[in-house]
């Protein structure tokens, strides 16, 4: 009991009790923060780092309930506080094994990007290149999605879930 | 960083049309640090004031009650407020006033005898969480190659204005047939997290940390007094002393405690003073409180406050009055068991000058409260707990701690499990 009570104590000042009871309340509040700028005409370059994720789904990984799926961009023009559309997702799973020429196998990628999207690095950090109209201020959220995984046949699901959410940026389109 | 902090504050009077600026109880830290060890010493209460009966009448006096708790006390409550309209640099947004309330006690009655009396201790840790945050919705779209998966709206919450943090940690001495002693350490932290609205990032600005000492007793189980104290003032912030009187009459009358109700009667002083605003609203209040159960199945809940001097907050006598029902249908009840579910209603009046900052035009509100309660007791009823949902708009004890909830449903839950 004794060593119960010094762990709570502990915990109690290293943490605090309120500190504990925001976890709790809000525990997909945004974790990361993401940056745009509009340096050419008509676009606008979102970035965010990505390491906001886990549980990347491997060739044979078949433990987990749900993998990580990507993460979804979202937009508007009007404020940070209104509702947001999906402009894209930039998901780059590791779905397949390749062969190639050389009968050597490696990871092949499945990208899944929003029309309006490209990324000039499938490989680098997370990049979005948004059109847009001049003159106009574009907000921008991103949320990193897991997507449900199933065990027993060993396929995804079609269900998805957020489980961290990004800050908000905000760039006038040039 | 305080002046951007005041202009906000100042901003969020506008909403009110406000006439003489009040910044309202969510960034008082005085009414903050007299909730939340009111809060404690209800839970303690909880643990300590059962009577040690195995007579009908006494059981249900302990169940009514929910006096389950005797060496360990889990305690969660949570608040939201709906629809608070809010001026923002994007405009006048609705955002959603929360307050969660978390407690732990550990408590031990009798660790050593010596003789005169026996000698244990308690340990408690709460926690309170205020804040306002806003809903964003982030919509799906067809148009957007998704893999093959189901359209999934999400929604993030930004935290506005200011965060609050508070602690408490207490220490109890239980000197048995003397009494209990809490000293406590209340900790109030006030945060601003930054444009980007969340907490724990760059941007954010701590606008105040302070501590400050909480000292309560209970003297022969009917002698009852709190003090919030500030060390860097020098002065006492809050105090209540109040009195059981039906524990003292059962002294003298040859009635079992159990029998009778629940009456308190008391003092209280509070100086929620705000140094930066010039605002001073000292109140010294008289209180009446009751309570009384019908068996298990209905209590009577009463409380009355009344201004007896200084500055009244009010043209009105009483600042406060309270009746409130609890109608249980129990699915079971014996000795080993309990298993009740409560319907509670409750009226109220609450009378500020306070009112009118925000938005009423009387200084005099009616409030009300409905919800329901389910109670559980096992293994003897020395383990249970208990789930309340209620729902209320101006409810006095509410109102009173909370001004900025003038006109807005507060939704609440209550959960309770202890041993």
């Amino acid at each position: 009991m004794k060593r119960i009570l010094f762990i709570f104590i502990l915990l109690f000042f290293l943490i605090g009790c309120s500190r504990i009871l925001d976890l709790l309340w809000n525990p997909n509040q945004a974790e990361f923060n993401i940056y745009s700028q509009s340096n050419v005409t008509g676009q606008i370059r979102v970035t965010f780092n990505e390491s906001y994720h886990s549980d990347v789904r491997c060739y044979d990984c078949n433990s987990n309930d749900s993998y990580f799926w990507g993460y979804y961009i979202y937009r508007n023009s009007s404020g940070p506080y209104d509702d947001f559309t999906l402009i894209g997702i930039d998901s780059r799973e590791k779905l397949t094994v390749i062969k190639d020429t050389y009968d050597y196998y490696h990871w092949g990628y499945v990208e899944v990007h929003g029309s309006s999207v490209t990324d000039p690095d499938p490989n680098g950090p997370g990049v979005f290149i948004d059109t847009c109209t001049s003159g106009v201020t574009y907000y921008y959220r991103v949320v990193v999605v897991y997507r449900s995984w199933d065990k027993k046949n060993n396929e995804w699901e079609s269900d998805i879930e957020s489980k961290a959410a990004s800050s908000w940026t905000a760039s006038l389109c040039k | 960083m305080k002046k951007i902090f005041i202009f906000l504050v100042l901003l969020l009077s506008y909403y009110s049309y406000s006439y003489v600026y009040d910044p309202g109880d969510l960034i008082n830290s005085v009414k903050r640090s007299q909730v939340i060890t009111e809060m404690f010493i209800n839970r303690f209460s909880v643990m300590s004031l059962s009577i040690d009966s195995t007579a009908p009448e006494a059981v249900n006096y302990n169940l009514v009650r929910g006096y389950y708790s005797n060496n360990f006390d889990l305690f969660f409550s949570g608040e939201s407020v709906f629809g608070l309209l809010v001026p923002t640099p994007f405009g006048n947004q609705e955002a959603t006033l929360f307050r969660v309330f978390g407690s732990i006690i550990v408590k031990f009655d009798e660790i050593y005898d010596f003789g005169l009396f026996k000698w244990g201790f308690g340990i408690g840790i709460a926690g309170y969480r205020y804040g306002m945050y806003k809903s964003i919705d982030l919509n799906s779209n067809s148009f957007v190659n998704n893999g093959g998966v189901d359209e999934e709206s999400f929604s993030v919450r930004d935290y506005i204005y200011s965060q609050i943090f508070d602690d408490l940690i207490v220490i109890t001495n239980i000197i048995k047939p003397l009494g209990y002693f809490h000293f406590g350490i209340v900790m109030n932290k006030e945060i601003f997290p930054g444009i980007d609205g969340i907490v724990g990032t760059k941007d954010d600005t701590e606008i105040t940390s302070k501590s400050r000492l909480f000292l309560d007793t209970n003297l022969f189980g009917f002698i009852l007094s709190s003090i919030g104290y500030n060390s860097e003032l020098d002065k006492a912030e809050y105090v209540t002393v109040k009195i059981e009187t039906m524990s003292i009459l059962s002294l003298f009358i040859d009635k079992e405690r159990y029998l009778l109700p629940d009456l308190y009667l008391g003092y209280s002083y509070i100086n929620p003073s705000f140094k930066d605003f010039n605002f001073n609203n000292t109140i010294n209040t008289g209180i009446v409180q009751c309570f009384y159960n019908f068996g298990n199945n209905i209590y009577i809940k009463s409380f009355i406050e009344f201004f007896i001097s200084g500055k009244n907050e009010s043209e009105s006598i009483f600042r406060q009055g309270l009746i409130e029902f609890g109608i249980g249908i129990y699915m079971l009840n014996n000795n080993n068991n309990n298993f009740n579910t409560y319907f509670i209603f409750g009226l109220s009046s609450f009378s500020s000058y306070r009112l009118k900052s925000f938005g009423s035009s009387s200084t005099d509100t009616i409030g009300w409260l409905g919800g329901i309660k389910i109670d559980f007791g096992f293994d003897g009823n020395n383990m249970g707990g208990s789930l309340l949902l209620t729902i209320s708009e101006n409810y006095s004890e509410k109102i009173a701690y909370l001004v900025e909830s003038y006109d807005h449903l507060i939704f609440e839950l209550k959960l309770q499990f202890g041993f």
